[in-house]
């Protein structure tokens, strides 16, 4: 059966030479079981092409929300002090166009989805099949449907033995939305989990919420921060490397 | 990265990390994007509208690159905007708004290849993504990765698997899951084909 999955595989992606085609064709025409097995390949391709799909989705969302202006409510402050702001404007044009470039590089908000990687977003450990609401809401979740994913995740009970799960994905939830005092909530309780693969995710993902919230300079980022990129064994310890390199290049650029 | 259309075919092509940058690339042109919006705008579409359909184009040029049907007769950025413009177009008959005004946006090459699109109604997806969710999060990841191309060298290495032969297993297992949950949907063959 695993070589034929292998040899349908070929023939609907088109890439069975043609003497072979025909061949299976043949076949085909002559076993309505096969051509089952065909179609029902066909169409779960377009399946896991809705999740790729999905996947993306999310990723938009996340580099959207990320080159998003500034908030509602600082706009109108702008406004307001619209003139105040045309002297510090001139005044910022000494520090040239090259310091402007550097900032909005190695913004938090940019450097935080950057760093944000939803394709690996998973449930904590693998579930069995059967926990519907989890994947539901996962599903919800990479579709961009945050407030559906938000009640697939808060439907579980404390005495559900998938409910820290739930919680994970839920300040994944909150965080992709834009909420990060709810996401911060859940993940510093995550932190103390005794299971150290939820307790390290934890920390990656608080510390992207730091980032995006423009908390990039603040102790508790740099305290959060040190800790990871400080702890070979913590699965983050690479991205944290490689985040304090891509920080450390934005304060050198400075310092030139 | 580099940013020339043979470096972003190459990279979607790759899978993994380089898909993902490539895709982050086309996302990020923004002239282009502003000429998708600015076309749904004069189309009956607000911007939110014109930036769903730039989204969606991106899902659908992604997919055409990975199964060899973009020839390259034209640009990258071109057919990513004729896929826009039959998506919106789509939408439109949907809708019932058909009268298309001019396109002012000098894309409108006469060269343009013309993209190949699947649609795939909401009803559909819907159940396509209650099947997804049914199939379990590790399976998902294991065959969305074979479908992306990865080796069964690397779905052994992301998966945490022990080697190559357990990666080909559990994607088999996990495709056949799949094809018994697609067989087992009342009349699949009329509803899902």
């Amino acid at each position: 059966m695993e070589d034929l999955y292998d040899t349908i595989e070929q023939y609907v992606l088109g890439k069975m030479p043609e003497g072979e085609k025909a061949e299976f064709e043949a076949r085909m025409n002559a076993d309505p079981a096969l051509q089952d097995e065909v179609a029902a390949f066909r169409v779960a391709r377009e399946i896991l092409e809705t999740g790729i799909a999905d996947s993306l989705r999310a990723d938009f969302a996340g580099w959207q929300s990320a080159k998003a202006g500034p908030k509602p409510a600082r706009r109108a402050f702008l406004r307001v002090h619209s003139r105040v702001w045309a002297v510090a404007a001139s005044l910022l044009l000494l520090l040239g166009i090259f310091g402007y470039w550097r900032v909005s590089q190695y913004s938090g908000d940019t450097l935080a989805a950057n760093f944000y990687d939803s394709s690996e977003l998973t449930t904590v450990r693998s579930a069995p099949a059967g926990q519907g609401e989890l994947d539901a809401g996962l599903s919800a979740l990479r579709a961009g449907n945050f407030e559906a994913a938000a009640t697939a995740f808060q439907a579980f009970e404390p005495s559900n033995p998938y409910y820290i799960d739930a919680q994970y994905l839920l300040a994944n939830t909150w965080y992709q939305s834009g909420k990060l005092n709810d996401a911060e909530t859940i993940l510093q309780q995550l932190q103390t989990n005794s299971d150290p693969e939820i307790s390290e995710k934890a920390d990656w993902l608080l510390l992207l919420a730091y980032l995006k919230d423009g908390r990039k300079g603040n102790p508790e980022t740099i305290q959060l921060l040190d800790k990871i990129s400080a702890d070979p064994g913590h699965s983050f310890y690479p991205k944290a490397a490689e985040l304090k390199r891509e920080l450390g290049r934005f304060w050198s650029g400075w310092s030139r | 990265m580099e940013t020339t259309d043979q470096a972003l075919i190459e990279g979607i092509l790759k899978g993994g990390a380089a898909r993902q940058q490539a895709i982050k690339v086309i996302y990020h042109l923004e002239n282009l994007r502003d000429k998708v919006v600015w076309y749904v705008q004069q189309n009956n579409g607000n911007r939110d509208d014109g930036l769903d359909m730039f989204h969606e184009g991106i899902i659908v040029l992604d997919r055409n690159i990975r199964e060899q049907k973009f020839r390259g007769d034209s640009s990258l950025s071109l057919y990513l905007y004729a896929i826009c413009r039959f998506l919106w177009m789509n939408q439109l008959r949907k809708n019932q708004k058909v009268e298309l005004k001019e396109d002012h946006s000098g894309m409108d090459e006469p060269n343009e290849e013309t993209p190949e699109i699947a649609l795939i109604s909401e009803e559909r997806q819907h159940l396509f993504r209650k099947l997804l969710g049914t199939l379990g999060e590790k399976c998902r990841k294991v065959l969305e990765m074979w479908q992306l191309s990865y080796s069964m060298e690397e779905i052994a290495e992301k998966m945490g698997l022990s080697s190559e032969k357990m990666a080909r297993k559990s994607k088999y297992r996990c495709m056949q899951s799949l094809i018994e949950m697609v067989k087992q949907q009342p009349d699949w063959r009329e509803q899902l084909i």
